[in-house]
Order: C-alpha cells, then structure tokens, then sequence
C-alpha cells in the first residue's frame, strides 16, 4: 500500500528491480533442485565417465591404472567365461521373466473378482516382494537340499524313486534358479496387473457378455489389449531387475555347478574384486551397458508398433 | 444353477489355496524350522513341526553372532538414506512441478535417464569413488558409513512419483498462499508436503526397503565384520554354520521380521504402492 505513494521512483530503478527479482527467483528454484541432483549427478554420472576411462586401462591394486587402450575388449573376446556368463544371465532372465509374468497374470486374474476372504490371500501373496533375495535364497536352499529337504520327500512320497539333487547338476541348477526368479516376479508384479485389470471399464465386459463372448475371449480381446502397456513395462522391468540378478546365485549355487550359473555381475565382481583385475571388470561392466539399454529400448519399439 | 456356482467357488478357493501354499509354505518351513533342534531336521522322514520348540536358538543368534551389530547397521543405512531420499527428492520434484527456472525440462530429462541406469554396472566405478575419495583416510570412503549410505540414496524414482504426486494438488492453493504472504519454501512445506503425505510415504517405505535388502553394494564396500549390514552378515553366517540349519533358518528369520512386521502394519500403504509401481509404466 505504501509503495503506491512513491512516485519519484524512476522507470530504470523499477526495471532493475525486477531482474533482480527475476534474478533472486532463478536462484531459488536452482537451490531446491540442486542437492538431489548433485546426489545424482555425483553417483551416477559421474561414475559412467569413471568406467569408461577404467575400462582402457589395466588396474590391478594396489598399482595405478596404466592406460592401455583396447586390449581388455580384445581379451573378452577370449572369455569363454564371460560368454558363458552372458548365455546363462539371459536364459535365467526370459525363464524367470516368460513364468514370472504368466504366474502373476493369472494370479491377478484369479484375484480380479469380488469373493470373500480375498483380501487375506492377496496379503500373504506379496510377501515375497519385501523380503531379501539373500533370505529368498536361503529358504529355497533348505527347500531343495538333496538330502534332508522337504522337496525331495515330498517326491518320494509321491512315488518318485531318486529324485533330483536339483543344485549339484547344471540343468536342474539354472530351473531351480529361474524358478526363484519367476517366483520373486510373480510375487511383484500380480498386484501391478490386478491394479490394471480393475481400471478396465466394467462396461466393456459387459458389452461383450451381451455379444455372447466366453470368459476366455473375453479375456483375450479385452483384458489382454488393455493392460499391454503394463505388460510391456513389465517385461522391461523384469528384464534391466533380472539382469542384474547375482545374489540369490551367491547364495544358492555360488556359480556352480560347473559355471552353469555364472551370471554376468557375479562373474564382472569376480574379475574386479576377487581377481583384481579392476580394468577388466570395468570394461566388462561398459559392454553390458549399451546390450541392457538395447533390450530395453527393443521392447519399448516392439510394442508401440503391435499398438499402431 | 446354484450348484454350479457352488463348484465355480470351491475350484477358485482351491485355486487360491494352492497359490497361497506356494507363497506362504517356504516362510513357515522356514520359521518351523529355525525353532527345532539340529536333531530334528536330521531325521526322516522329516516332521513340518518341532518335537519341541526351540525359541532358544534365536536367543543363541542374538548373543553368539554379530547379526545384532549388523541388523543396528542396516537400521542406520536405512534410515538415514530414506531421510535423505524423502527430503531432497520432495525438493527437487517441488521445482520439477511448480517453478520455472531455465534448463528445468533437460535437468528433468536427466532425472529420468537415471532411471534406466544399471545399478549392478555402477558397482566397479563406484567402488573406486570411494575408495578415491578426496580428504579421507588411506582406504578413502571403504568401510563407513558414508559408502554404504550415500551412493544409493537419492533416486531418480523418488523424484519422479513425488512430483506426479505434487503434480495432482491444484494451483490455486499456491496462488492462495502466494498471496497471503508465503514464501515458495513455506508453499512446499506448509501446503505441498502435509498433502501429499501417501505419496511421501510410499517413498520412504521403498526407499527403507531397498536399502535394508541391499546385497551387491553393501558385500562390495562393507570390509570390516563390524559394518556388515544384515544381507551380508547373514551371508557370512551360511559359510559359518554350514548345514546347521535351524540356526541359518533363525537367522534368517530374524533378518526377515522387520520387513514382514513393517508390511502388516503399514499393510493399506503397501497394497497402494505395491499396485502403484507399474503407474510409473503408463506414460
């Protein structure tokens, strides 16, 4: 009210004034942004340009990296190792994924109706999300111990004479794993699917009751078109999360047997840390990175040219 | 008719029933046995309940391993990191929703790159951060705290639900307070914040899990018995007690409880986030 009496304040003051103002208002709204983002930036930026430079060099501590140019990608070449590592992260990542996702869509189908005492179950049905991959892969260690797990007897019971010693042979060794996985999946995404099943307009389903379709059809021309998105989203997910998957093998089958669960971070972590050879591991970690960004960006392509 | 209906629901129950077995049979083999002796898991065939409960066996983790130790480890990472996410992520998303300032949609862009960003790829590099980092010790950031803290600890994640979140409460509140003589930080703490306070929640609900579930990180930094945290401890103790496993199952049991605890109790906020994850797919 009182700056309304001042009239001898010039036109270049008011002016000055404002971008001042202006000035004061940038820098406001740059401090609110400014911690989060250097967290970021100083945690994930910057170590993307740290590895690239890591992974032309030879480190080994406690020396310092010489710089060597390409000859860590030259020896990954010669790796069997490392090719085996990526084969068997990606058989582990479409198992687990392919199970991980039809369990949870048919759970989520199974959980989109009205029945009493559903609620109970759906709690109990997210439990596995919450809880660690360490504790996961403990309990199915117990689970499917050849000798005294609870697995095996069962299977006797059932008539089966000499049931599997599912970790210590390769093939059942990677199912057990991707049925941890596929497991773990289901757990996470039913109630993502059941959140998409119920935004389906109940209209549309009865629209298609009267044209006299099943509940199948039903399921595969409404249900199914309307929550892709969600699915494709998933699958993403699944993929960048399942691909990174190295604890539950620590635990589980620490590799074994014979490299047939060698997944590629375990394998990246013991060339960098175990071995020492820093360099490699970096280049290893460095040539992962554009495949995962391909997948990622692959699925996203696939489908937006089903949905057009 | 009826009967029909009758069958329909005894299938879906039988249904439900198996799928509940599936999920929920492994933590109740997992809690019968840790409280049996290591007797009672030897013989055959084997029993699904002790011949007598052994409560003892968690008193035996509590004061014969170093879990207590990692489980206060983990409670501290945890908590600490989730202050820190809620906090400067509700800032940054408070910018990224209400104020204009240049460069905002690229910096928001970068946000959301950070996303896409492997966290198992990033273990080398930032390893070598730390281990480098400037006015520390010989060994850097290893072994402390601030490395196991810190790198994981803002996400990208966090700032993107926030400000959608922020993005749903109407301006015209804003424009109120603006003119009652508030501030922009008084805005977003008297106004944005309290209305949002699910939304910070769920942040701080995922942020605390994530953390307290953290294998990868925490086995690569944490040198020392003393700064394990509880997923690494618990791996310590399988080398440690080999085929024991009534004391693998207690200690795995007592490293699963809190989470499992803080589920039933926070029981609404989960199902909403639990559902609300895929949200983030849609746009």
């Amino acid at each position: 009210m009182k700056t309304e009496t001042v009239p001898s304040m010039n036109i270049k003051k008011a002016k000055n004034n404002r971008e001042l103002h202006k000035f004061k208002d940038i820098l406001g709204s740059y401090l609110f942004v400014l911690p989060a983002l250097s967290f970021l930036f100083l945690f994930s930026i910057v170590p993307i340009i740290y590895l690239i430079w890591l992974s032309f060099t030879d480190y080994s501590l406690p020396n310092p990296a010489v710089f060597i140019g390409l000859e860590n990608f030259s020896r990954m070449l010669e790796d069997k190792l490392f090719l085996k590592s990526i084969f068997n992260t990606l058989v582990y990542t479409f198992g687990s994924m392919a199970l991980g996702l039809v369990f949870a869509l048919a759970i989520a189908v199974l959980l989109n109706r009205q029945l009493k005492g559903l609620r109970i179950f759906k709690v109990f049905y997210f439990l596995p999300t919450i809880t660690s991959e360490v504790i996961t892969a403990m309990i199915f260690l117990w689970v499917f111990d050849n000798n005294l797990g609870i697995l095996n007897y069962l299977l006797k019971v059932l008539g089966m004479e000499n049931p599997p010693a599912w970790l210590l042979e390769p093939t059942t060794a990677m199912l057990i794993l991707i049925f941890i996985g596929a497991w773990r999946g289901a757990a996470y995404n039913t109630p993502i699917f059941l959140a998409a099943l119920q935004s389906v307009p109940q209209s549309y389903y009865e629209a298609a009751r009267l044209d006299g379709a099943n509940a199948w059809k039903q399921f595969i021309h409404i249900s199914l078109p309307s929550i892709t998105h969600m699915l494709v989203y998933s699958m993403v997910m699944s993929v960048i999360g399942s691909f990174q998957v190295v604890a539950v093998v620590d635990i589980l089958t620490n590799g074994g047997p014979m490299d047939s669960t060698m997944v590629a971070i375990k394998h990246i972590w013991q060339q960098s840390f175990e071995f020492n050879y820093v360099g490699y591991g970096a280049s290893l970690s460095l040539v992962l990175f554009p495949f995962l960004l391909l997948i990622t960006w692959l699925q996203l392509k696939l489908s937006s040219r089903k949905e057009s | 008719m009826k009967k029909s209906t009758i069958m329909k629901n005894t299938t879906l129950y039988g249904l439900l029933f198996f799928v509940l077995l599936i999920f929920l049979g492994p933590y109740i083999w997992m809690f019968m046995t840790a409280v049996k002796s290591q007797g009672d898991v030897m013989v055959w065939p084997p029993k699904i309940f002790p011949s007598e409960f052994h409560w003892e066996n968690f008193l035996k983790i509590w004061q014969e391993t170093n879990l207590p130790r990692a489980f206060f480890n983990s409670f501290i990472v945890a908590v600490i990191a989730t202050a820190i996410n809620v906090f400067l992520s509700s800032l940054a998303a408070f910018a990224f929703a209400r104020l204009t300032f240049p460069g905002r949609n690229k910096l928001f862009l970068m946000v959301l790159a950070t996303m896409m960003i492997p966290s198992g790829l990033m273990v080398v590099p930032l390893f070598f951060m730390m281990k480098n980092m400037p006015f520390s010790g010989p060994n850097g950031w290893l072994d402390s705290y601030p490395a196991l803290i810190l790198p994981f600890a803002v996400t990208g994640f966090a700032i993107f639900l926030l400000r959608q979140n922020f993005l749903t409460v109407p301006r015209e509140l804003d424009e109120q307070a603006t003119i009652d003589g508030c501030n922009k930080f008084q805005i977003f703490w008297r106004i944005i914040l309290p209305l949002n306070k699910p939304g910070l929640a769920l942040v701080a609900i995922f942020s605390f899990l994530s953390h307290w579930n953290e294998y990868l990180w925490p086995l690569t930094v944490a040198r020392s018995q003393e700064m394990y945290t509880i997923q690494i401890a618990l791996k310590a103790f399988q080398t440690q007690y080999n085929i024991d496993w009534p004391m693998i199952m207690a200690g795995a049991t007592t490293a699963a409880l809190p989470m499992i605890l803080l589920y039933f109790v926070l029981q609404p906020l989960f199902e909403q986030g639990l559902g609300g994850m895929g949200s983030t797919g849609k746009e």
